[in-house]
């Protein structure tokens, strides 16, 4: 189709003219500030005063030497995990509920998606309030049923408090996994479904073996995504634990958050994102082979 | 799909009684805590107790929630349509033009999915703070592309490419431009596609707090995510009802713009994006 | 079809969308009038005779307890200047980042409220006025204790001006005490645990102690505390001083504390007053502005002093000085604001005798000029002698004159937690405090 010309410009030309805007913001937003932070964690850049000078790499010997630094990249990966399995799960669950579409399903399908829409904070506020060591709803009810004889302070103990946030989070996510996976389930050929309960599979085999493989890509593309996202997330962890206690929710971005502008530090909080990028790397390694594959 | 089997029977009654529990009690909870008068709000009664609307209507009638109501509207309306916008030009001409670069260019928007937005905010507070936007909904609608380009013009590459070469052939040879056929042929038929972008675009926006914080300062155009985190999570002692009763406010309007385009949503994300 | 439909919907949104944006755009401009006099400007100087209209920024005025105050005091000013003010706020935890981000980007800032906690930070950022330039030395002098004038001055610049001045202390429900069996409160460590031990079995359900064990305010209780056991963060020369002996005591008291129940996590400043409100804990560690949220509970303001009263931090052996930290918010003017003098103002209403008495009465707040501090209402006050009696012996936070202040507590906050939570000894988390100031 390329050598079909019309009026002045060429198709490359047209192609490449469409590109420039997203190319622009992309360049202004996305590329320049990150080269402009990669550049700033090698500067002792700070909030407070105007003036920084290069520091070479003592920023990343700082990290480096900071004892807690690997444990905030394991909390990451527990968060990033547990956020992103746990409601993908429940979201693959619901999806195939709501899928049989019994009556009232389009309904529950649109209620659902309400707690998407409420802003995060708000999200936060309601959690922190239902796992609240003396106030809360969680411990309430707990006691009322006779399981409990002192409330818990959920978000207080180093053991509960991520496990918290991550049902937060997943209470939030849940209906965009669902979202997805309902679209996916309904893009599984019925005939090869019914083709496989005609050969005798169950429902558990045919799901494993003709539906999941049917919806592999959207399966594989929420994952990423969720994931994603997840490394990206802020706001939970922050209006519930801000953090603690004792650093159990810093996951990188609190920390890069907490680093610049909280600290004032912009060069150690450089230094941080730079190293999580670099991670990240591998992160999208597979999300360019998984969108190679769907080329092919 | 499934067999009804018993174990199917079990788990799909265990699943809808249990997600459908856990998805829905905490949302009634909270309608059931705005609804409460102030001097209950702590009392463990679920809408048995008395009720009243005093709640909502103080929200309602407060200007300042009213302002960060507005202002994320405007913002999260402004930056989700820039962004399915371009999103939509860049995710058309990866699809069906063929230049220089183009693979480059495309495995740079999507690796750029990657780069952590806590560490671009730190440069694009600087940027902002240079260009005098520091402050001003434009920092934040600018800032948001972040979140949907590189997911959009990748979702929507998809879905051009659905879209057979062949309709465009043919438009060509009936002597339309390319510009023509973009706009009246291929763009309406990728709707869904950028409806469910937008949407993408216009909850991340509408949820984010990080930004917000740090590129506005004035009450009078913060947004909802600050400006409740800045009028609740104050030291002094929060007042449940109220918080409740903003969050139900600020879920009200988004909500109704769901219920028009939750089928295109669904059908967007994934029709386009996953088929076969 | 469907998708016609829908190409019909994202039109009208576009459309919308413009509307808005045409709509939005001068509304934009009265709704927020302080950005039409952008800083960029700041060569030309407001003409007295036009009414100006300054950004007063801080928290209070955010805070349900002073939100009335506050526009009560705003209104005093419009009235007596027929200058407009406009309130721009913050949480507490919130207010030096924003200051400085509005202070970076240029947008219009005249005078703020700070936490003597933050004055530091802010100053260092080489933003603030000179008062003594603003209003005059002999004013200053003239207006205000020497010795409050002091915490506002750094190198001989007197960049804030007091706006209120006490201590953080601890605060306590006589009536939760006299319904556990105590009629006076406890003097030294051993009468407190004494006591709370007491409030546990008369009711379990109450927190006996909600002393901060997160946030920002975490760090700030537990330094008068490792005070009263003879320990301090830094040494006199900045050297770091915590891995003692006493700091592992003190840490270990907090466990203690713990163990029996007396104390709870995930419980900060919020918590405590939510909580105490509710008659549900007995001490807390708190300003005067505590009076503030049982007033905004309902409690009339006389009667604030059966239900929350101060009290000196219990000591270690009798005898010894009760610890309490300095507390005090300060009003600061800006470098780069073109309306000095109009602030100046504002300054001088907020700290009027009138102005200063209704803030006293409704939130606590002890009045700080020579003037408001003698008359009769605030000298006689049951409810401020209790403050009054520990603001005698305050002492700075340690971190007070740090910029990093904010770093420095969150290392103390992090370790005591993991100390709290069982997770590191005592020795252990006073150890990793030591390193890792150090490597600050």
């Amino acid at each position: 189709m390329n050598t079909i010309r019309n009026g002045r410009l060429s198709d490359k030309q047209v192609g490449v003219l469409l590109i420039l805007p997203g190319l622009a913001i992309f360049a202004a937003i996305i590329l320049y500030p990150f080269v402009d932070a990669v550049l700033m964690s090698f500067t002792d850049r700070s909030m407070i005063y105007p003036d920084y000078k290069w520091v070479q790499f003592e920023n990343y010997q700082k990290v480096f030497k900071d004892p807690y630094f690997t444990k905030t990249l394991t909390t990451t990966v527990l968060f990033v995990l547990g956020a992103t399995v746990l409601p993908y799960v429940l979201g693959m669950f619901w999806a195939v509920v709501l899928n049989q579409g019994f009556r009232g399903s389009e309904f529950l399908r649109g209620v659902t998606l309400v707690n998407w829409i409420i802003p995060g904070t708000a999200i936060g506020f309601l959690w922190s309030w239902i796992f609240n060591g003396q106030y809360g709803i969680l411990n309430n009810v707990l006691k009322a049923l006779g399981i409990l004889e002192t409330g818990i302070p959920w978000l207080g103990q180093t053991n509960t408090a991520l496990l918290c946030v991550i049902i937060a989070r997943t209470w939030q996510m849940l209906p965009w996994y669902m979202a997805f996976l309902l679209g996916g389930l309904q893009s599984v050929s019925l005939e090869q479904v019914e083709a496989a309960h005609i050969d005798g599979a169950n429902n558990l085999q045919t799901f494993f073996r003709v539906i999941l493989p049917g919806m592999k890509q959207t399966a594989m593309l929420i994952f990423v995504l969720g994931l994603i996202g997840n490394l990206q997330h802020f706001d939970l962890p922050w209006t519930m634990a801000q953090g603690g206690p004792a650093r159990a929710t810093t996951t990188l971005s609190i920390e890069v958050y907490t680093t610049a502008f909280k600290n004032w530090n912009m060069g150690k909080a450089a230094t941080v994102g730079t190293i999580w990028a670099v991670i990240l790397a591998c992160f999208s390694a597979v999300y360019l082979k998984l969108n190679n594959d769907e080329n092919a | 799909m499934f067999q009804k089997t018993l174990a199917f029977r079990i788990f799909f009654w265990a699943s809808l009684l249990l997600i459908g529990g856990f998805v829905f009690l905490p949302l009634l909870w909270m309608i059931n805590t705005a609804l409460k008068p102030t001097d209950l709000t702590f009392s463990s009664y679920f809408f048995t107790g008395p009720l009243t609307l005093d709640n909502i209507i103080h929200i309602v009638t407060d200007p300042k929630i009213m302002t960060y109501l507005k202002n994320s509207l405007w913002v999260s309306f402004g930056s989700s349509f820039m962004a399915t916008l371009v999103a939509a030009l860049a995710g058309y001409s990866f699809s069906k033009f063929r230049y220089r670069g183009r693979k480059f260019v495309m495995g740079m928007f999507m690796m750029s999915q990657a780069f952590p937005q806590a560490i671009l905010l730190l440069a694009i507070y600087t940027m902002m703070n240079k260009a005098g936007l520091l402050g001003s909904y434009w920092a934040l609608i600018i800032s948001y592309v972040v979140f949907t380009l590189p997911v959009g013009t990748w979702t929507l590459k998809s879905y051009f490419d659905q879209i057979p070469d062949s309709l465009m052939e043919s438009a060509k040879l009936d002597g339309a431009g390319n510009f023509r056929i973009m706009l009246q042929i291929i763009f309406p038929l990728a709707v869904p596609g950028m409806i469910s972008i937008a949407i993408y675009g216009f909850v991340w926006s509408w949820n984010d707090l990080l930004y917000s914080m740090t590129l506005v300062t004035d009450t009078a155009r913060r947004t909802l995510a600050s400006g409740l985190v800045m009028t609740f999570l104050g030291e002094a002692s929060t007042n449940w009802g109220y918080m409740m009763a903003a969050s139900i406010v600020a879920a009200i309007p988004v909500t109704v713009i769901f219920v028009f385009l939750q089928r295109y949503f669904i059908q967007g994300l994934t029709s386009g994006a996953v088929k076969g | 079809m469907k998708l016609k439909k829908a190409l019909g919907i994202v039109l009208a949104l576009a459309m919308v969308l413009t509307l808005a944006a045409c709509g939005a755009a001068p509304a934009q401009e009265t709704q927020a009038p302080e950005t039409a006099a952008p800083a960029a400007n700041a060569e030309t100087t407001a003409a007295a005779a036009e009414p100006a209209n300054i950004v007063w920024a801080g928290w209070s005025g955010e805070e349900e307890a002073s939100k009335e105050i506050f526009g009560r005091m705003m209104d005093t000013y419009r009235e007596q200047t027929g200058n407009d003010v406009t309130w721009v706020g913050w949480t507490w935890a919130d207010t030096a980042q924003q200051l400085l981000i509005r202070t970076q980007g240029g947008e219009q800032l005249d005078i703020a409220q700070v936490d003597i906690g933050i004055f530091n930070t802010v100053a260092a950022a080489g933003v603030l006025a000179d008062w003594n330039e603003v209003v005059g030395a002999d004013y200053m002098s003239q207006t205000f204790e020497q010795s409050a004038l002091d915490v506002g001055n750094i190198d001989g610049q007197q960049l804030g001006m007091p706006w209120s001045m006490a201590s953080i202390t601890m605060v306590y429900n006589p009536e939760i005490l006299a319904a556990a069996g105590w009629d006076k409160v406890p003097v030294t460590i051993e009468e407190f645990e004494a006591c709370m031990a007491d409030i546990k079995s008369y009711n379990p359900e109450i927190v006996p102690y909600a002393v901060s064990t997160k946030d920002a305010t975490c760090a700030g209780d537990f330094m008068p505390w490792l005070w009263t056991f003879g320990g301090a963060i830094f040494n006199d020369d900045g050297s770091v001083a915590i891995n003692s002996e006493n700091a592992v005591k003190c840490v270990q008291w907090y466990q203690g504390l713990m163990e029996k129940g007396y104390i709870a996590m995930d419980t900060g400043r919020g918590e405590a007053r939510q909580l105490f409100a509710q008659g549900k804990v007995a001490f807390y560690d708190d300003a005067v502005v505590a009076k503030g949220q049982a007033v905004n509970n309902g409690v009339a303001p006389e009667d604030v002093v059966k239900v929350c009263s101060a009290m000196e931090r219990p000591v270690l052996k009798e005898g010894d000085a009760p610890q309490s930290t300095m507390w005090g918010h300060m009003l600061v003017c800006f470098k780069d604001s073109e309306y000095k003098e109009q602030a100046a103002e504002l300054a001088k209403v907020l700290v009027s005798n009138e102005v200063a008495l209704d803030y006293f009465t409704n939130n606590g707040m002890p009045p700080v000029t020579k003037e408001a501090a003698a008359l009769e209402e605030v000298t006689s006050d049951a409810y401020l002698s209790g403050f009054m009696n520990s603001t005698a012996t305050a002492r700075l936070e340690e971190t007070a004159r740090m910029t990093n202040a904010n770093e420095v507590k969150t290392v103390i906050t992090e370790e005591l937690q993991y100390a709290l939570l069982g997770q590191k000894t005592a020795e252990q988390a006073v150890a990793d405090m030591a390193a890792r100031l150090g490597a600050l």
